[in-house]
């Protein structure tokens, strides 16, 4: 079960399993953040590398406007694959 | 425990529960449990994407011995693709540079002990070792 949901214009909140058959439900969401945004990974329990390309995607639009994500949360598994994947580099992380 | 999916992403919530069933029969705590998902998708997924021109099923084993998470994954109708080949991967870039994709291969690298490929008579078998915490 996967869910991402906007609760304001600037954040939103994942949880569940985000993997690659979540790929476009995700995207119907980020894509519509046009300025800069804060996602909470509270409740996200797994996130796969067909995840990491949306949010990826969705950083290099936002950066062309000088604005960017902001990720909360993070649980330590996520935050592994994102320290392999280098995105603690090119992602705002709190 | 072994079990035989659909070619199709839409197998993921069917495989996720086949990997909990494992997890928890043998008590597999979260981070091999996270660890095992992650390389099932990938390979799975890889194999979904790269392989189109195969109907077959892919099957999925999955196994504990002596401490270790043993996974298998096999394409039944395939061409070589030896995921054991490092990536090429610069994590380094800026974000300007970076590329979507190509990414979930050289992260279950990185994250198991061992991987072999064997590629007999048009049928891939790809084996991965991670050992546990």
């Amino acid at each position: 079960m996967f869910n991402v949901k906007m609760v304001d214009p600037g954040k939103i909140v994942l949880s569940g399993r985000f993997d690659a058959s979540q790929v476009e439900k995700a995207k119907g969401i980020f894509n519509k953040i046009n300025s800069t945004c804060t996602v909470d990974f509270n409740d996200l329990e797994y996130i796969s590398s067909a995840g990491l390309g949306v949010l990826l995607l969705t950083q290099k639009r936002l950066s062309e406007s000088g604005n960017g994500l902001k990720l909360t949360n993070i649980n330590k598994h996520i935050r592994d694959v994102f320290r392999y994947a280098g995105f603690d580099k090119i992602f705002k992380i709190e | 425990m072994e079990k035989k999916f659909k070619r199709e992403i839409n197998s993921l919530k069917k495989i996720f529960s086949f990997v909990d069933e494992f997890a928890s029969k043998n008590k597999i705590g979260k981070s091999g449990k996270f660890t095992t998902r992650f390389v099932v998708e990938e390979l799975f997924t890889n194999m979904v994407k790269y392989n189109t021109a195969s109907l077959k099923d892919i099957s999925i084993g999955l196994g504990l011995k002596k401490n270790k998470i043993i996974m298998k994954l096999i394409d039944y109708e395939s061409k070589p693709f030896d995921i054991t080949r490092p990536r090429n991967i610069d994590i380094k870039q800026s974000l300007k540079e970076r590329k979507a994709g190509g990414l979930g291969i050289h992260l279950v690298q990185l994250m198991v002990d061992k991987i072999t490929y064997q590629h007999v008579k048009g049928r891939s078998q790809i084996t991965v070792i991670k050992n546990m915490e």
